[in-house]
């Protein structure tokens, strides 16, 4: 006889596993071997001896030293310290899972640069651009219903045109990482603005309507249905969620003050975050960062907080900063952030910073100290173990440096014809898509004549199109 | 069966006594069952500790366990139940340092959120029945997942758990009609 309520609990429980899959597990395994690395680094071999405390002696006299180290187990425990340790030293004997472990540096807070970061991902975005299955030749354009899907992932890129000042719908495009593309849909809202590309890769997130009430809507790349969508008003978009991006991170003004909130894709407002924990000023995409598995996420205010709003941790300024910002993630475990120092009779100075997520000082990239032209705003790690620095120098005229480990930065020889007011407007591992400008001044770029793609290792050059577009990147996760 | 000082029955691979006495080690294909467990297993200690990246560790401790205990299992097609005992005490011992850690640092609970698209993957009435499963013991909530979420039977079942038969069938029914009384009878 059958309990009423059993095809609930069965349904319930298919529901709930369901979630955990080989490859999510795959991931987890991974990141557990990376916080087991770390936590066998040098700079955190003095918490080690904390596995011996079942091993502490317990006469009467230390019973009164117990409860002070038990409570230290406590939180060591809490945070799964010692089994990742324990795991660690037998890991090796079993069988490897089956993803490929991906073996990224780790650099320990006694390092002062830092320059060889996740190359492993722009060294996959560089291979897989030599060949791949189902490319399509440069320049040719396929239909959507051709996408290798299978295929699709790091150095794969979502372009979406512009449209100039008329009324035409928009059309999407995904580009291989040979520059070959396929016409997602011609279909798109008159002057839509590409935001993202969901983790789950299957969706991009458009925004239209005015400033005001912008309507944030979803087109599906496999289908190119586009979604209801929902305005959410005085809002701008930040983040998706992860692992698989069913809600999206919005920065909104909440009674004068901006704030970040969630909402679900169908526009259900799921949760404002705390205002001292969403971060001042504007937020923009990659100013918050998930963390993979989407429980907790770094946000614009530099603090470590669980996807329903507490906080974990915060992290520290450096010295002689005044505020910071994450940026990007730089390996699996370190987070790339910008530091500004104080208002001060000059502009504000720029720096970079490698921020370790379990906390603990970060170690420099870039000073601010000596730098001209306001300091480094932004890098990107190059699959060759080199990092292009960028700069906003003036008048909209960007410049790049390449930093090369043991050395001062170098400027960048950019691709040939890009010239000085030339800026990189999305980079895909050692892809960077140059916009070359003409007729710059202050202000910027009045008029973009192409895009061109240069790979930083290979120095290849070639124009991805003859207009300015929004491009945004395979949405890899950290590593 | 050993119990340790906390509670925590010992894992017995072989579950038989005469230990001591030396036995021809039988082979074990790890890697074999490895591929073919991992991910039952993983999902089986989701459904206890409630966090895809415990379940995953706890499992991993498991398969680790058991490779070191190799030597002393006499019969390999006890393995499985091997590990699936090993990943029970695993998930308590979690979830006991868990309840301890709570009365001591507050934020170490926070730590644990799942999510946001976790929930989102779940409808409503699932949501519903996964939380009032979060309100029963913790004995009759292992039961539960192991008879409607793994399918064993009540023998198996008192293998796994080192408890009798009559045990794991008043423990699933008081499950059952507590569930049911929090989840309302009309359903």
């Amino acid at each position: 006889m059958t309990h009423p309520i059993e095809d609930r609990l069965r349904e319930a429980y298919q529901a709930k596993t369901a979630q955990l899959t080989e490859q999510r597990l795959d991931q987890l395994a991974e990141h557990r071997e990376r916080a087991m690395d770390d936590l066998l680094d040098d700079a955190h071999t003095g918490d080690l001896p904390i596995l011996g405390f079942d091993e502490v002696p317990t006469s009467p006299r230390l019973r009164w030293v117990a409860p002070g180290l038990a409570a230290a187990a406590v939180v060591a425990l809490a945070v799964g310290a010692t089994a990742v340790v324990a795991n660690h030293l037998d890991s090796r004997l079993l069988p490897n899972p089956p993803a490929t472990r991906v073996t990224s540096p780790t650099p320990s807070s006694s390092q002062s640069v830092s320059p060889s970061p996740s190359a492993s991902a722009s060294a996959r975005a560089s291979s897989t651009a030599i060949a791949g299955p189902g490319y399509l030749p440069r320049g040719q354009t396929g239909s959507r219903g051709e996408v290798p899907w299978s295929a699709v992932g790091s150095g794969w890129r979502l372009v979406l045109p512009s449209a100039g000042a008329g009324k035409a719908p928009a059309s999407l495009y995904l580009y291989d990482p040979i520059g070959g593309r396929y016409l997602i849909s011609d279909r798109l809202p008159a002057g839509a603005d590409l935001l993202a590309w969901s983790p789950d890769g299957g969706r991009a997130m458009l925004r239209s309507g005015s400033s005001d009430a912008p309507r944030y809507q979803e087109v599906s790349l496999h289908s190119a249905t586009l979604s209801d969508g929902f305005t959410a008003p005085s809002s701008s978009f930040v983040s998706y969620t992860r692992p698989n991006g069913l809600s999206v991170l919005l920065q909104q003004s909440v009674d004068g003050t901006a704030r970040l909130v969630r909402y679900d894709t169908a526009g259900h407002l799921k949760l404002r975050y705390p205002a001292d924990l969403s971060g001042v000023g504007a937020l923009s995409p990659g100013s918050t960062l998930y963390l993979p598995d989407g429980g907790q996420l770094i946000t614009a205010a530099l603090k470590l907080v669980t996807n329903d709003g507490h906080l974990v941790r915060s992290y520290p300024l450096p010295s002689g900063y005044d505020s910071c910002t994450p940026l990007k993630w730089w390996t699996a475990d370190t987070v790339l952030e910008v530091c500004l120092t104080p208002p001060g009779p000059g502009e504000p100075a720029a720096a970079l910073y490698l921020q370790p997520v379990a906390g603990g000082t970060p170690s420099v990239l870039t000073d601010a100290a000596g730098q001209t032209d306001g300091g480094y705003g932004d890098a990107w790690p190059l699959s060759n173990g080199h990092v292009l620095l960028g700069n906003h120098v003036s008048c909209g005229i960007s410049g790049y440096d390449i930093l090369v480990p043991g050395k001062a930065p170098r400027p960048l020889r950019g691709p040939a014809g890009v010239g000085a007011a030339g800026f990189i407007i999305s980079m895909a591992g050692d892809l960077a898509t140059f916009a070359v400008g003409y007729g710059s001044s202050c202000g910027g770029i009045r008029e973009a004549s192409a895009l061109v793609d240069y790979d930083m290792v290979t120095g290849q050059t070639h124009q991805l199109l003859d207009r300015l577009a929004t491009i945004v990147a395979w949405p890899a996760e950290p590593s | 069966m050993t119990v340790s000082s906390d509670g925590i029955r010992a894992p017995e691979p072989d579950c038989e006594a005469g230990e001591q006495l030396p036995v021809a080690p039988a082979p074990l294909d790890l890697a074999a069952l490895y591929a073919a467990h991992r991910l039952p297993l993983a999902r089986f200690a989701l459904l206890l500790v409630d966090d895809m990246a415990t379940a995953e560790d706890v499992v991993h401790d498991a398969f680790i366990a058991l490779q070191q205990h190799q030597s002393r299992l006499r019969n390999p097609a006890a393995a499985v139940g091997y590990l699936r005992t090993t990943v029970v005490n695993n998930c308590r011992s979690v979830l006991r340092k868990r309840q301890t850690a709570r009365r001591h640092l507050s934020l170490v609970r926070d730590t644990h959120a799942e999510a946001a698209d976790s929930e989102l993957l779940l409808a409503a009435t699932q949501q519903e029945v996964l939380t009032a499963l979060r309100r029963l013991p913790r004995r009759q909530q292992e039961v539960l997942a192991l008879r409607y979420w793994g399918n064993l039977s009540e023998a198996e079942i008192a293998e796994a758990l080192g408890i009798s038969r009559g045990a794991v069938k008043s423990n699933a029914s008081r499950g059952m009609d507590k569930l049911q009384a929090m989840l309302g009878a009309s359903r």
